[in-house]
């Protein structure tokens, strides 16, 4: 008798649950790299690898930052 | 006759001497701008497949200045789908590296520092040319080169 009012019961309520499942927004940190330059060096390679293709856009190479 | 016997030991002397010099010269290891000239030329050669595995993703820059496979898996992968006779990825990387090596090593004699010097400030300029989406290893982990930030130090 229990048990047949029950099952009904426990269908209903379970039915009417929600169930929401928070995330936290995901950020994505740039890695930093210390650009130690040496420009004679830098000169001869530039010099040496002249064939290769110019760089790249450096603004889109930067991060974008979220709002 | 007595003209003739000295001529005689004077072009042995001649001749003698004239092989030294060119056994000397033919011992001369090659002048260092005909080295430069001969890996500029390899590297040359070998950069249209070096670009397209970067953009494909199956390779990428270190900052020790070598260039390494992303995944241990695309070394058999082909350097040239068209064209089988050009290698896998795992040779071109392999070759392109040794060239590099040597390349540092000539660098550093001209420039009076240590290859290791040289190899870095060409991971460096690497970093700088890659395209956002291309990779770079830092510090053991490959990252794409949109998520790096550079922090710019210069010296003369």
């Amino acid at each position: 008798m229990l048990l047949c009012a029950g099952v009904p019961f426990a269908a209903l309520v379970g039915g009417c649950l929600s169930h929401r499942v928070e995330t936290a927004p995901i950020e994505i940190k740039p890695i930093h790299i210390t650009m130690d330059i040496n420009l004679r060096v830098q000169r001869e390679l530039d010099e040496f690898f002249d064939f290769e293709k110019p760089a790249a856009d450096p603004s889109a190479t930067q991060p974008k930052e979220r709002p | 006759m007595n003209s003739s016997r000295s001529a005689f030991p004077a072009s042995v002397l001649a001749l003698l001497g004239a092989l030294f010099a060119s056994d000397l010269v033919a011992q001369d290891p090659p002048a260092p701008r005909d080295v430069r000239s001969e890996l500029k030329d390899r590297m040359k050669a070998r950069y249209p497949l070096l670009e397209q595995a970067r953009d494909a993703g199956k390779i990428g820059e270190t900052r020790e200045g070598e260039v390494k496979l992303v995944k241990a898996t695309y070394a058999t992968d082909k350097a040239d789908a068209k064209d089988p006779a050009k290698g896998t990825v795992g040779e071109l990387v392999e070759a392109e590296n040794k060239d590099r090596q040597a390349l540092y090593v000539v660098l550093a004699k001209e420039l009076k520092l240590t290859a290791a010097e040289v190899a870095k400030q060409n991971g460096l300029r690497n970093l700088d040319k890659a395209k956002p989406e291309h990779w770079i290893e830092v510090n053991a982990q490959w990252v794409q080169r949109k998520t790096i930030k550079p922090v710019g130090q210069e010296k003369k």
